[in-house]
């Protein structure tokens, strides 16, 4: 992170901020288009603005009844997963803390599947439950790791055993139900087949008042990495809000499980790529990771979508090529 | 006065004693320096007269306030402590981390505004980091850092500054320059100061009051130049030493010269 000098191109670093959030806005925006006009049918510009003028032509229904809604849907997960990864690191003191990585989703993802192949009548109270799962990982991985104090090393360990524990809980549940596992399967790698408008109008809440609680939590983020120590020389109750923010975490990661199912990697290669071209202050680093979220995760489900087509590929195993490599590089660069 | 009062602290942890016994005040005003061996439990006693330890017997009173009952955020007004070795994200500059001292007069709602910024300035100024503002602490050396930490605990208006060691891992200049920034903060604007040192001579010539800890207790407490002794060192630290006196300002060091057997 030393290429951010104090003046970048001659700019203030404030002004230099600005702009690279409003360059991944229109990042964000290209994704939108591309994600939409790209599959099994091309739709080209003029059809896409002909579907939203009221236009009612084949393309049109394709546009706005499918590519529509799995688009903001690949751009809520990107989102909520992102905001997840950034704050968990904070909270955690640890670069590679990812809701994923360190067992987090598990939690959500043992919840749900309980409920998709146990209790199927109960699905639509599939995100309470899956965010009680991933609150329950969360508050082990502390248990597990407290010991005068969080150290970085022990919550990685910690949360790799949370989430091989619960990895054996999943795979008991796929062998006991082994008829009705073929949605599950799918679930576990994380994508976005056959989702619709339904997906998410059950995100959306989630992704909105996650986003907004984390925002105004900013500074407290910032006064975190400084370390426990200076935060409560600060006047910070620490663990309450150590607590309240992995409780905003774990809702956004469970949210977003509950939608695209088990999805790595997407916490941990957006804030640090986010860090690396704005900084660590959280009060850009924050909507940084939420633009660049959202545009990762709607071009890397296009990718997925088109570079094998027909078949489709879940995003999840796009992510995981990129994403593991990405782990091992910042292991070497930071632990 | 008494900026804080200290009656009957005991304090153990997983069933080991860490501090018996301690009757103390530190005066308003003035800068009283912590004293005694590794392990005396220096740190502890500084740890829970800023609040960062609830769980003790005893009680300690802020003025006449218990300490226990003030908020985290009022307390952190009244206030300001540097702890030993503070990490820092790396692109972090000076401003920013000055800056971050107004964070105990802050609700979720509130940002920085005009008047804090004159006051992170003035901070900066105090110690000497107002033109190392644009500069990131990592690109610091350890003596700036060092004022810059200063600068973030003044930036927090306290009435109390409490510092942790905050020579060591310095050069003899920096160290220097540290003590008297402590002493020009206090002559100039009567902040009390208290802080846990190792270096008996910084203690003997900046410190007003000193307490010397030894197996837990307090061994000694009043004027450095009264209990800082040949004496004190050999019972305390099992050390024989030397006084010297400069004869120009008659001030005296002392120089631990061997270990005792």
């Amino acid at each position: 992170m030393k290429q951010i000098q104090n003046k970048k191109c001659g700019m203030p670093i404030a002004l230099w901020r600005i702009l690279i959030l409003a360059v991944l806005t229109i990042l964000l925006v290209i994704s939108l288009l591309v994600s939409i006009s790209q599959g099994a049918v091309h739709i080209p510009i003029s059809d896409i603005i002909a579907a939203f003028s009221g236009n009612t032509g084949i393309n049109s229904q394709i546009l706005l009844n499918i590519r529509l809604p799995r688009a903001l849907l690949t751009i809520l997960v990107g989102m909520n997963l992102a905001v997840a990864g950034a704050i968990l690191q904070a909270v955690m003191k640890n670069p590679l803390a990812d809701p994923h990585i360190i067992g987090i989703s598990s939690g959500a993802g043992i919840a749900g599947i309980f409920i998709m192949i146990v209790v199927p009548q109960y699905s639509f109270l599939i995100t309470p439950v899956a965010f009680v799962g991933a609150m329950a990982a969360a508050i082990s991985i502390y248990i597990l790791a407290w010991k005068n104090g969080i150290k970085p090393l022990r919550i990685i360990l910690a949360g790799v055993a949370v989430a091989s524990f619960i990895g054996a809980g999943i795979s008991a549940l796929l062998i006991l139900y082994s008829d009705r596992v073929h949605g599950a399967l799918m679930w576990m790698v994380g994508g976005f087949a056959a989702r619709s408008w339904v997906h998410v109008h059950l995100i959306l809440p989630y992704t909105i008042i996650g986003i907004i609680l984390a925002m105004l939590f900013t500074r407290h983020l910032n006064v975190l990495q400084l370390g426990d120590e200076i935060a409560k020389g600060l006047g910070m109750n620490v663990e309450r809000i150590r607590i309240f923010l992995t409780a905003i975490a774990a809702l956004l990661a469970a949210s977003s499980v509950a939608v695209a199912g088990l999805l790595g990697f997407v916490g941990l290669i957006i804030p640090h790529t986010a860090r690396l071209i704005i900084g660590s202050d959280y009060r850009f680093l924050l909507p940084a990771s939420v633009l660049l979220g959202g545009a990762v995760v709607a071009l890397s489900d296009t990718v997925a979508r088109c570079a094998f087509a027909p078949l489709e590929l879940p995003v999840g195993i796009f992510m995981a090529i990129l994403g593991a490599p990405f782990f091992l590089f910042l292991l070497r660069r930071q632990l | 006065m008494n900026a804080i009062t200290v009656k009957n602290l005991r304090v153990t942890l997983n069933q080991e004693l860490i501090l018996n016994d301690i009757n103390t005040v530190f005066p308003s005003n003035k800068i009283t320096a912590i004293l005694g061996p590794n392990g005396c439990g220096k740190s502890t006693l500084l740890k829970i007269i800023s609040g960062f330890i609830h769980k003790y017997q005893g009680e300690v009173l802020l003025e006449e306030k218990s300490l226990a009952k003030i908020k985290a955020k009022q307390l952190a007004q009244k206030i300001a402590i540097l702890p030993q070795n503070p990490v820092v994200p790396e692109d972090l500059t000076v401003e920013e981390l000055v800056a971050y001292g107004r964070f105990p007069y802050k609700n979720i709602f509130q940002a920085n505004n005009k008047d804090d910024a004159a006051i992170t300035a003035w901070a900066m100024e105090q110690t000497s980091v107002y033109q190392l503002k644009k500069r990131q602490l990592i690109s610091l050396s350890g003596g700036e850092r060092q004022r810059a930490w200063i600068a973030m605990a003044l930036c927090q208006q306290p009435d109390i500054l409490m510092l942790d060691e905050p020579t060591t891992y310095l050069d003899v200049a920096h160290q220097l320059e540290v003590m008297q920034i402590v002493k020009k903060l206090n002559k100039d604007s009567g902040m009390t100061v208290i802080m846990v040192l190792h270096d008996i001579n910084h203690a003997r010539l900046y410190a007003d009051n000193v307490i010397v800890l030894h197996d837990h207790e307090i061994f000694a407490q009043g004027q450095p130049e009264e209990i800082l002794s040949v004496q004190l060192l050999e019972k305390v630290f099992n050390v024989e030493a030397i006084v010297y006196k400069n004869e120009q300002n008659s001030e005296e060091i002392i120089f631990p010269r061997a270990l005792l057997r």
